[in-house]
């Protein structure tokens, strides 16, 4: 098979970074200057029909997802890699599985992570119950109860580090659903060792 | 089968959710202090209503990412787009009943 009819086909079409003119131009080139890289990634081109948004969604995850906060950036990715797991975002899990291993997972967590499997992950006893609720929330918040939050609070994590975490799973939730919906195609990150320029 | 219009009923579930309450810590008008006070308070300006929402209250512990969910709401959802306001209150609202979201 030649590299064309394996290569994955977007599903709605996006502005690649050579066609992009005006409001969408000014929204690439914010977030080159503030990452500091010149391809923009996949995800971010699938807010090009709304450059306002794109420009506001690289603020907001830079304040929530790329930064420490009451949470650890580390933690914060660990939580990413496991909900784009179980949403089975193949995009988002790529480029977050390398995200977490840059902020010093080992690389046996990191696949263990990958796979859903949390027994083979090395976590602590409180990052396992995090995880355990990061599966509660992604599958049906609804379902979750006040005991699932107590055992967090058992566990040693603090209320504005709860919040935080559920920020970080409804950041994923929407962050995969856009990746999977438009189709976009995985980056590789995690066979190169390394991002995009 | 009769083309008469269903009637709307709350399913069970959707009274379940409602049942269990607060279950993660919300910071209240009344507890607000410093930044997240300050971010309510401009909420308060600007929409010129007096009880934060519950939705909003979520975002308390980190009022400044809470800035940004009022802004890109409004970006995004509360105006017309490429898509009609409506057409956005369409998808939201069965979306919220596609994921049991009652409030």
């Amino acid at each position: 098979m030649d590299e064309s009819s394996t290569r994955p086909v977007p599903k709605i079409e996006v502005i690649e970074d050579a066609d992009a003119t005006g409001a969408a131009a000014e929204a690439y080139d914010y977030w080159r200057a503030s990452s500091g890289r010149t391809r923009v990634p996949g995800i971010l081109k699938s807010l090009s029909a709304r450059p306002d948004f794109l420009k506001q969604a690289v603020d907001f995850s830079n304040t929530i997802q790329f930064s420490d906060g009451h949470l650890s950036r580390r933690h914060k990715e660990m939580i990413g890699t496991y909900v784009s797991f179980l949403n089975r975002c193949p995009y988002c899990l790529d480029s977050h599985a390398l995200f977490l291993k840059m902020q010093g997972a080992t690389d046996h967590t990191v696949t263990a992570l990958m796979e859903g499997n949390l027994d083979k992950a090395e976590l602590t006893g409180a990052e396992r119950a995090l995880m355990r609720y990061v599966e509660i929330v992604t599958e049906g918040a609804y379902r979750s109860t006040p005991e699932d939050v107590q055992k967090l609070r058992d566990a040693g994590w603090k209320e504005e580090q709860i919040a935080e975490a559920v920020y970080i799973i409804a950041l994923f939730a929407m962050f995969n659903r856009i990746a999977n919906a438009f189709g976009v195609p995985v980056q590789n990150y995690m066979a190169m060792g390394r991002m995009t320029p | 089968m009769s083309d008469e219009p269903k009637q709307m009923l709350m399913p069970d579930y959707i009274r379940d959710v409602s049942k269990v309450g607060l279950k993660i810590k919300l910071i209240q008008d009344a507890d607000a202090i410093g930044e997240t006070a300050k971010v309510y308070d401009e909420w308060r300006a600007a929409s010129g209503r007096t009880q934060m929402p519950g939705i909003l209250k979520c975002f308390g512990y980190r009022p400044d990412f809470l800035r940004q969910v009022m802004q890109f709401s409004n970006t995004v959802h509360f105006s017309e787009g490429h898509l009609s306001r409506r057409n956005k209150e369409m998808i939201a609202s069965y979306v919220s009943y596609l994921n049991r979201c009652p409030y």
